[in-house]
């Protein structure tokens, strides 16, 4: 199901999903508060406004997180992944086209990163990846995301963010 | 294992690709028709008829092709094909031009995605990256005097050299003068017939690949400094050592001219040979002899005697062609087979493993980057990190 888009004068009330990145979930356990935001990420992931793609579950999978962390939450993190999707399937490629560098077009292996913005910019969702923004906007996340106007957050941001929504529920 | 419901069902579905682009990521891995038909294991009509938009082919199709052909597999997905990079000068005459294999092009964009993800890291934190501390060199020059001033930066005396003892421990130690200049070494088992290795400027950094199924590590060496030499002149590419052209017979000289100085081979071969005169036809167990007492590979030798004046005109052709002919690889036993860490850090340098990990203990890049980076799963970086020393 598609999120609405925000209109550009009206701000869209529904909280916001995240679709968070492999770089995203490494860099939690760095943060010194990482128990209260592991806590944070269950609780956003049960709620339904947490997820993540197949292709990042598959880079993790050789992580200690990803049966500690991961695994037990698969099923829910994985509900709005569209990897099966041919519509999706061709968005992809269309963002590997757009964005080779980025997506890595000439070489042997395939990263996720197109599947995050790609799934991001049909559904909507902000985008959590912990990469430094590149000089060269078309190698990174955050740079590709810019251009195509996705919303893209640090994992600091999307803490604050969540710290900020349970003060004010 | 059995595949579950969803993803019988996802390799079964056709997909609208557009056949332009799979013939795009067949030739740029090198592939004709008929090979690629080989190794996709259809037959030449069917591939064609994929890659004309006759027929669309199933996503398992596509996941085999993105395999076969060593390619990202979302990039069969693109509405249209990239524009071709374009690859590195070809300076080879030995063999023939011969096409580029399918593992070589691909090496080519290993060590391009390489030097790609050191440039980001550099951009991230300027310091984890060493720049390359390189002269310059012109083929207007003597490349016995390009080599003499280069040898002496290298500061490495003959009785260093020889100290090394065997070519296995020279090629790791003359590996590690060249990376500490800033230049990421690569050693990739390529096809002998084809290349020995090929040099890369990339945004501001350097790199040199040496075919690693080249027979000895004195060949090694040689391909290093001759790669070195295609460096200092900027003037990069695919590389044979032919001597036929004239910036490999340059950086040849230049190689020989490095690892074998003239006075110290003219003191050699009065050691071994007594007062003879020359120009001297050398035998082939002159060659060895003298290869060996300089940790070179004797094609190495060959060269340097001829270009000094010691042998005769045409001795290095002579010498080298019965040489040249391909014979089978040897077998390795299981038994002296390295550990994966020693064989990574053998195919990636030390130079690319050392700023990978430094990279990712530094914060620059995460530990699923630098794995991919290393080839590795992030719990082996600690015995990488004892490896290196």
């Amino acid at each position: 199901m598609k999120r609405p888009r925000s209109l550009p004068l009206f701000r869209s009330t529904e909280p916001d999903v995240f679709l968070f990145d492999t770089s995203a979930w490494l860099s939690i356990d760095f943060l010194p508060n990482r128990d209260e935001v592991w806590a944070t990420v269950r609780r956003l992931i049960e709620s339904g406004r947490l997820f993540t793609c197949q292709q990042v579950v598959t880079e993790l999978r050789d992580d200690p997180i990803y049966e500690t962390r991961i695994k037990p939450f698969e099923k829910a993190l994985l509900a709005g992944d569209r990897s099966n999707d041919m519509e999706h399937l061709m968005a992809v490629g269309r963002i590997t086209h757009d964005f080779p560098a980025m997506s890595k077009a000439r070489g042997a292996k395939t990263p996720a990163d197109q599947y995050v913005v790609a799934l991001a910019k049909e559904e909507g969702y902000v985008v959590v990846a912990d990469e430094t923004t590149n000089k060269r906007k078309n190698r990174k996340i955050p740079g590709v995301c810019e251009q195509l106007k996705i919303r893209c957050i640090t994992l600091k941001e999307f803490v604050a963010q969540a710290k900020r929504e349970d003060s004010s529920a | 294992m059995l595949a579950t419901g969803n993803q019988e069902r996802d390799a079964m579905a056709e997909v609208p690709v557009n056949g332009k682009v799979l013939r795009w990521a067949r030739e740029i891995r090198g592939l004709d028709l008929n090979s690629a038909a080989t190794l996709l294991d259809v037959s030449p009509s069917e591939l064609y008829a994929y890659e004309s938009g006759e027929k669309k082919p199933l996503v398992g199709f596509l996941r085999t092709m993105s395999a076969k052909y060593q390619i990202n597999f979302t990039s069969l997905l693109m509405p249209e094909p990239l524009p071709v990079e374009k690859l590195p000068t070809d300076h080879r005459n030995r063999f023939g031009k011969k096409k580029l294999s399918l593992d070589t092009l691909v090496a080519i964009e290993e060590v391009r995605e390489a030097l790609d993800a050191f440039k980001d890291i550099s951009d991230a934190k300027r310091s984890i990256v060493p720049r390359p501390k390189l002269g310059r060199a012109t083929l207007k020059e003597d490349p016995e005097e390009v080599a003499a001033r280069e040898r002496k930066k290298f500061g490495v005396s003959l009785e260093l050299q020889k100290s090394w003892r065997t070519q296995g421990k020279a090629r790791i130690e003359w590996r590690k003068l060249i990376e500490q200049r800033g230049i990421f070494t690569y050693m990739i088992a390529l096809p002998l017939d084809e290349l020995s290795g090929f040099s890369l400027f990339r945004d501001g950094l350097a790199a040199i690949c040496v075919n690693d199924r080249e027979f000895t590590d004195g060949a090694k060496i040689f391909t290093l400094f001759h790669e070195y030499c295609h460096l200092l002149l900027r003037k990069t590419g695919i590389s044979d050592e032919n001597n036929k052209n004239h910036v490999e017979r340059f950086c040849n000289q230049f190689a020989a001219s490095l690892l074998i100085p003239k006075g110290h081979l003219a003191n050699a071969i009065s050691a071994y040979l007594g007062d003879i005169d020359t120009p001297h036809e050398f035998s082939d167990p002159d060659v060895k002899h003298l290869s060996k007492s300089f940790l070179v590979s004797n094609r190495a030798m060959a060269l340097r005697l001829q270009e000094t004046g010691l042998a005769p005109s045409g001795f290095y052709e002579r010498r080298t062609a019965p040489w040249d002919v391909p014979s089978e690889p040897r077998p390795i036993s299981s038994t002296s087979q390295p550990s994966p860490v020693r064989m990574r850090i053998k195919r990636l340098g030390r130079l690319h493993t050392a700023t990978v990990l430094e990279a990712v203990n530094r914060k620059a890049i995460n530990s699923f980057d630098a794995s991919q980076l290393i080839g590795l799963r992030p719990e082996i970086f600690p015995k990488i990190e004892a490896a290196l020393g």
